[in-house]
């Protein structure tokens, strides 16, 4: 009875430890699982989070260069979601081919940036994926990083889009009682200009009682890489009554000798650039005067069965290096 | 003796029930605030997506802004609109605050996240040009 008994007992506490050693190993194998997930999932999150941070360093470099040196960022020779450069602080910022290395918390990082080319609407002025005209004020700057991860290769990335802004400058000219013959280069408006022809009044103002033009001087804005005009205004008054006009052409040219080429809206001597009337900007074209050093304006008023003259009082050029 | 190799027998698999369960709570604890912490480093990535978008969104407004003098009030410079950015897209807001102030706001949106960015530019009546005033980072 006893042994009998004592074997029975001894049978049951075996087959007990068996089980319970196989739940044990099944919440083990579970709880190891667990962990090992969770280690795996916080050393990327750490990882991914200082790659972030790694994105965001080298996108705030690339924006400060490009407001320092537009032409240099838009100059790169490839320009594409694949091109591959890297920004080389070690004195100044200056944009460099290929990747680099950042060693951070013991983990090693590759990174780059790639730059493209970006179209806008010629109608609205934005941003488009197809069609449109290419944009030389904006860039599309993507940052990309990569490291290694449990063997394989993880990466992430930014992307931000850059515009030429800064040091917007307009330059007024509100002055032509001088004399005309003054090539230029100038380097700020004075009361001289080129040349005039037709019915056309020169002081402080140009009237016209009819129709007429004048050609301004050389205008050097100063930046040997150029610098890309945004908008031509006016301000003055067009007079009433009638279907008086003011339109302008410009001319740039990286050159102080020329050629000067007037072009209007559509890029040729045929059109003008029209604005709505005095104190409206007419924006120009995104293809057009895009990294030229120097610029010449041509202004036309042409009176037309208006009871007044169209008066000029200032003509504003801005522009952005 | 008999009682006592019962005992011992019976003892076996609740006190292995016992441990495994404080085993597992402990995990389970562990492994949530770990998730939570992921949760909310993942979050910070993405939120640096945002960012970067809302950059994105501020940097169009401003050349907009440039571009278009009386802006917002033409074709060319509305007064909010949309922008891709990539896989993150951005709202973008223009207010001509007056006295020659017009105000962007720039909301980049990543997954959940959003980043709002503030600019304030100085906008020059009679010839359009532009002064940056401030371009920071605001609260939702």
């Amino acid at each position: 009875m006893k042994r009998r008994g004592g074997a029975s007992f001894s049978g049951q506490s075996l087959v007990e430890l068996i089980i319970g050693i196989g739940i044990a190993a099944i919440v083990a194998g579970s709880v190891v699982g667990a962990l090992v997930l969770s280690v795996r999932t916080n050393k990327y999150s750490i990882e991914s989070k200082a790659a972030s941070s790694l994105g965001q360093e080298i996108l705030d470099q690339t924006k400060s260069l490009s407001e320092g040196d537009w032409v240099g960022l838009y100059s790169v020779s490839d320009k594409s979601a694949s091109s591959t450069y890297h920004i080389d602080s070690t004195s100044t910022l200056v944009i460099a081919t290929g990747t680099e290395e950042v060693l951070r918390d013991g983990i090693t990082y590759t990174r780059w940036i790639s730059i493209e080319n970006v179209n806008r609407s010629a109608t609205s002025g934005a941003i488009t994926l197809t069609g449109g005209s290419e944009d030389p004020s904006t860039q599309k700057v993507t940052t990309y990083i990569e490291w290694a991860f449990f063997g394989d290769t993880t990466r992430v990335s930014l992307t931000q889009y850059l515009t030429r802004w800064s040091r917007n400058t307009a330059t007024v000219f509100t002055d032509w009682s001088g004399s005309s013959g003054q090539d230029g280069p100038i380097t700020r408006p004075d009361s001289n200009y080129f040349t005039s022809s037709g019915d056309i009044n020169l002081s402080t103002t140009i009237q016209t009682g009819s129709s007429g033009y004048l050609i301004s001087s050389t205008f050097d804005t100063g930046y040997p890489d150029g610098m890309k005009i945004n908008a031509i205004l006016w301000q003055g008054a067009l007079g009433v009554g009638g279907t008086n006009s003011v339109k302008f052409q410009i001319a740039s040219s990286n050159s102080s000798g020329g050629p000067w080429t007037f072009i209007g809206s559509d890029g040729t001597s045929n059109t003008f650039y029209v604005p709505s009337g005095p104190g409206t900007s007419y924006p120009i074209p995104v293809g057009q005067h895009n990294n030229k050093r120097y610029f010449r304006y041509k202004v036309q008023l042409d009176k037309d069965g208006a009871s007044t003259s169209p008066v000029v009082e200032d003509i504003i050029i801005n522009w952005s290096p | 003796m008999f009682r006592r190799r019962k005992n011992i027998g019976i003892a076996a698999l609740p006190t292995i029930l016992l441990i495994s369960s404080i085993l597992v709570e402990v995990v389970v604890v562990g492994v949530v605030l770990a998730n939570a912490l992921n949760n909310s480093r993942f979050s910070e990535r993405v939120a640096a997506e945002a960012y970067a978008a809302a950059n994105a969104g501020a940097e169009d407004a401003i050349l907009r802004v440039i571009r278009y003098k009386n802006c917002p009030a033409t074709p060319g410079c509305p007064s909010s609109y949309s922008l891709a950015v990539g896989s993150r897209s951005a709202d973008v807001s223009i207010v001509d605050s007056g006295g020659g102030v017009i105000t962007i706001q720039s909301t980049g949106t990543a997954s959940m996240r959003k980043k709002k960015i503030e600019v304030i530019l100085g906008a020059s009546s009679n010839t359009g040009e532009v002064s940056l005033q401030s371009f920071r980072e605001v609260s939702l």
